[in-house]
């Protein structure tokens, strides 16, 4: 008896600490592989790269800037007004309410990975790449992956300004179709 | 001892009022600006704000928001339903016309890293 609650001791124990080590090593960011030439890369290029990450970080506040106006007033000054309009007219513009509540959760979801892209890359800009090319590749290589997120970000608003536009056209189809009806 | 050490601060407190107050004051004001700092900095305003010197340049190139053009209120008829068409369509096509933060700019190749 005693000799069972050994083996299930040492089971459990092997099975949680497999399930620890998994853990720890998909936490872990893996590093990506660096050849020698590619860090003499990074050294000798350094003045360039840095120069090239100031202007892109730059260009890429303005751009922000404007695609977030360009996204709230879409929401407010268009969608928003017309879901308004629908409703005082007590017709059903469900559809368009949706869409338009998911546009606004997809516009959070932009906004904060801008944030998360924007603070890897502030980080980037602090790391010396001549003495550290390997950690500067690390975060370099951070940067371009939730730089990809944000881009993903707004291709998906992009859809649901597509959903909006489809979504309105079948409520044009459909109230125009009634208005016929009526007046004949 | 601690009411004697209380007793000595508040004599303390009464006799120099007028500067107890100021530097009060003071130190008020820079806490509140500091939570504001952090608010500034938390809510991600700090890196939306374009009026940061390096961004100089660029605020000339920030584009205004454009007036209202549908009201909220109104009557739904054909041709309101048309003119709303023509000014999704225009704004529509206004957001997919850049792939924004598309692109390879941070690859190896557009920094220059030779592999």
């Amino acid at each position: 008896m005693t000799h069972r609650w050994t083996v299930f001791g040492i089971l459990m124990v092997a099975a949680l600490s497999t399930l620890l080590m998994l853990r720890v090593a998909s936490a872990e960011t893996t590093p990506p592989e660096l050849s020698q030439q590619k860090i003499q890369s990074i050294r000798s290029h350094c003045g360039s790269i840095r120069s090239t990450l100031n202007q892109l970080h730059t260009t890429d506040a303005l751009l922000r800037v404007n695609r977030g106006q360009m996204y709230t007033s879409l929401s407010t000054n268009v969608m928003a007004k017309m879901n308004s309009r629908l409703a005082l007219n007590r017709l059903d513009g469900s559809e368009l309410v949706r869409v338009t509540t998911e546009y606004e959760e997809h516009y959070s979801v932009f906004r904060e990975r801008y944030e998360r892209y924007n603070d890897r890359m502030e980080e980037l800009k602090k790391i010396d790449c001549t003495q550290n090319p390997e950690q500067f590749y690390v975060a370099l290589t951070d940067a371009r992956t939730l730089r990809t997120e944000v881009n993903e970000a707004t291709k998906q608003l992009n859809r649901d300004i597509d959903a909006y536009h489809g979504a309105f056209s079948d409520f044009r189809t459909d109230f125009l179709s009634e208005q016929k009806a009526k007046n004949d | 001892m601690i009411n004697s050490v209380l007793a000595s601060i508040k004599q303390f407190l009464l006799r120099h009022q007028l500067g107890v107050m100021l530097t009060g004051s003071i130190l008020f004001a820079v806490l509140l600006v500091y939570i504001a700092l952090l608010a500034y900095d938390r809510s991600g305003a700090s890196s939306l704000d374009l009026s940061h010197p390096d961004y100089d340049g660029l605020r000339s190139q920030i584009t205004t928001e454009k007036p209202d053009e549908i009201s909220s209120t109104g009557l739904i008829t054909e041709e309101f339903l048309n003119e709303f068409d023509k000014i999704f369509s225009e704004r529509a096509k206004e957001a997919k016309e850049i792939d924004a933060f598309g692109g390879n700019v941070l690859s190896d190749e557009a920094l220059g890293i030779t592999q």
